[in-house]
Parts: C-alpha cells; sequence; structure tokens
C-alpha cells in the first residue's frame, strides 16, 4: 500500500502551502498539525508553511511546557531544518495585530504583507489548511 | 474538477454538516470525490456506536451511505484515531483491546494518505478546526 502511494506521488511533484492558524497550546490541534507536517516532508514536494492568525504563536522564543506535559513548539520547529522544511513565511498582520515582531521568534521566517501573502498563496498548486 | 475534504471537525460541529453538504454538492455537479480524510477530532465521526435521536439529521449514517452508493474512499488518520478510541479490529487485536468501533466502511490508515490527497486533486477544502 505504501509503495503504490509513494510511486503515484513521485510522478507528480506539487508546490504545496501548508496554512497554520493555532495557538500552540490549549488543545492538541496545532501538535497534530506538526505531526502531519512531518509526514508529509518525506514525499518530495515542495512544502511552504505560512503561520497565520495565533499560528504565529507556535514560533515563540524560550516556551517551556513542561510544567502542562507538552512537547514544546519551539524544539520541535527548530527540528524542522532536519526534515528540510525551511520555506517558512509568517503573515506580517498578524504579527503587528498581536504585538510580536520577527525577532522574537525561534526560527527565521520571511514576513508576508497582504499583497505579498496573497501572490504566495495564489503561487501554489494546493492549499492545506490547519 | 477532482477535490478531496480534509474533515477536522468533530460530529457535533455544524461544519460536519457543512462538509456532507459539500460532498453531495460535488457529485450533484458532476466533479469527483478523491478522498474524505478525517483528522484531528473528526474521527470521532467514523464510530459505530454512534446512535442519533430519531429526530436528529444522522450524519453517521449519510456518511456511511455516501460511501455506499458513490464507493467514496474515506480514510481516519490512524494516528489520531488510536488516540481517540477509535479502533478497527486489526488494531483492537493488536492492542488487546476487548471491542472496536470504527465502521467497516471507513479505512484506517496514515498521514501520507492525506498528502496524496493534495497531490492528486485539484482542491482539498478543509472543515473544522
Amino acid at each position: 500500500m505504501e509503495t503504490q502511494i509513494d510511486s503515484k506521488i513521485s510522478v507528480k511533484v506539487k508546490k504545496i502551502g501548508i496554512i497554520i492558524r493555532h495557538a500552540p497550546y490549549g488543545n492538541n490541534f496545532a501538535q497534530e498539525t506538526l505531526d502531519a507536517i512531518l509526514a508529509a516532508s518525506v514525499y518530495g514536494q515542495i512544502l511552504t508553511l505560512i503561520f497565520i492568525g495565533d499560528g504565529v504563536f507556535q514560533l515563540l522564543k524560550e516556551q517551556d511546557s513542561k510544567a502542562i506535559q507538552q512537547k514544546s513548539f519551539e524544539k520541535q520547529l527548530t527540528a524542522f531544518e532536519l526534515y528540510d522544511l525551511d520555506r517558512l513565511f509568517i503573515c506580517k498582520r498578524s504579527l503587528d495585530e498581536r504585538g510580536v515582531n520577527v525577532t522574537q521568534l525561534s526560527v527565521t521566517c520571511t514576513s508576508l504583507d497582504e499583497n505579498n501573502l496573497r501572490n504566495f498563496l495564489h503561487e501554489q498548486d494546493t492549499l492545506l489548511s490547519f | 474538477m477532482i477535490f478531496s475534504l480534509a474533515i477536522y471537525a468533530p460530529p457535533s460541529s455544524q461544519a460536519s454538516n457543512s462538509a456532507y453538504q459539500f460532498a453531495r454538492a460535488v457529485l450533484e455537479q458532476e466533479h469527483s470525490l478523491y478522498r474524505l480524510f478525517f483528522y484531528h477530532d473528526g474521527v470521532y465521526q467514523g464510530s459505530d456506536l454512534i446512535c442519533t435521536p430519531q429526530k436528529e439529521f444522522d450524519l453517521f449514517g449519510a456518511w456511511k451511505k455516501l460511501q455506499e452508493e458513490h464507493e467514496i474512499d474515506i480514510v481516519f488518520c490512524i494516528a489520531a484515531s488510536l488516540k481517540r478510541g477509535m479502533i478497527d479490529l486489526d488494531e483492537s487485536s493488536r492492542y488487546e483491546k476487548k471491542t472496536f468501533n470504527l465502521n467497516e466502511k471507513f479505512e484506517l490508515s496514515g498521514l501520507g494518505q492525506l498528502l496524496d490527497a493534495s497531490v492528486m486533486s485539484d482542491r482539498i477544502v478543509t472543515f473544522g478546526g
């Protein structure tokens, strides 16, 4: 079954934009999103991540999630490089609305204003929203 | 156009109902549905133990009927399902559980199926989350 999926996917390479909209803790939505992204990273597709809305909170530095028995997003996101997940974008407006600036982020992201965000979304073959 | 749906909403959410109506609309307008992929709390929709009160819309029954009529590929994320106690007969034996609850019309499989759906479909539409 797995080989069949692999061979089908290898025929087509698509630009897949992954939209991340959820805050890191509170429920396991964001954690399961990371699981999905890591699983998706092994199929040879061109994945680009865009953090929008409360999703920008996933990128904050100095997260300590031990007291709530959760894995730290900071640690997991800094490991993205190992999976070749290095095309990371962040919505500038979402940052501004939440009073966060790019120096507070644990991973280097390119910040996109509304025009660039629109262009980015338009350039993708498929969008996968979480 | 080829569509796939990513369904994250639990049965209690209106988004689940919207997903079903969208799926019906896709087929009525002669587009095709490549796959329905249930993830996050969406996996609760596959429980065979759901008993819908008579006067309410039976969404679980509706998904089953859609699968029977159109042989839609309906996949439940295995990782999300196991965590939430949604298991089929095989997983029930593997984890030595006394019972299982995923309806036989639905399949447990990996997250690769979600990526495969985004590669093979023209649009992937998300409900819930």
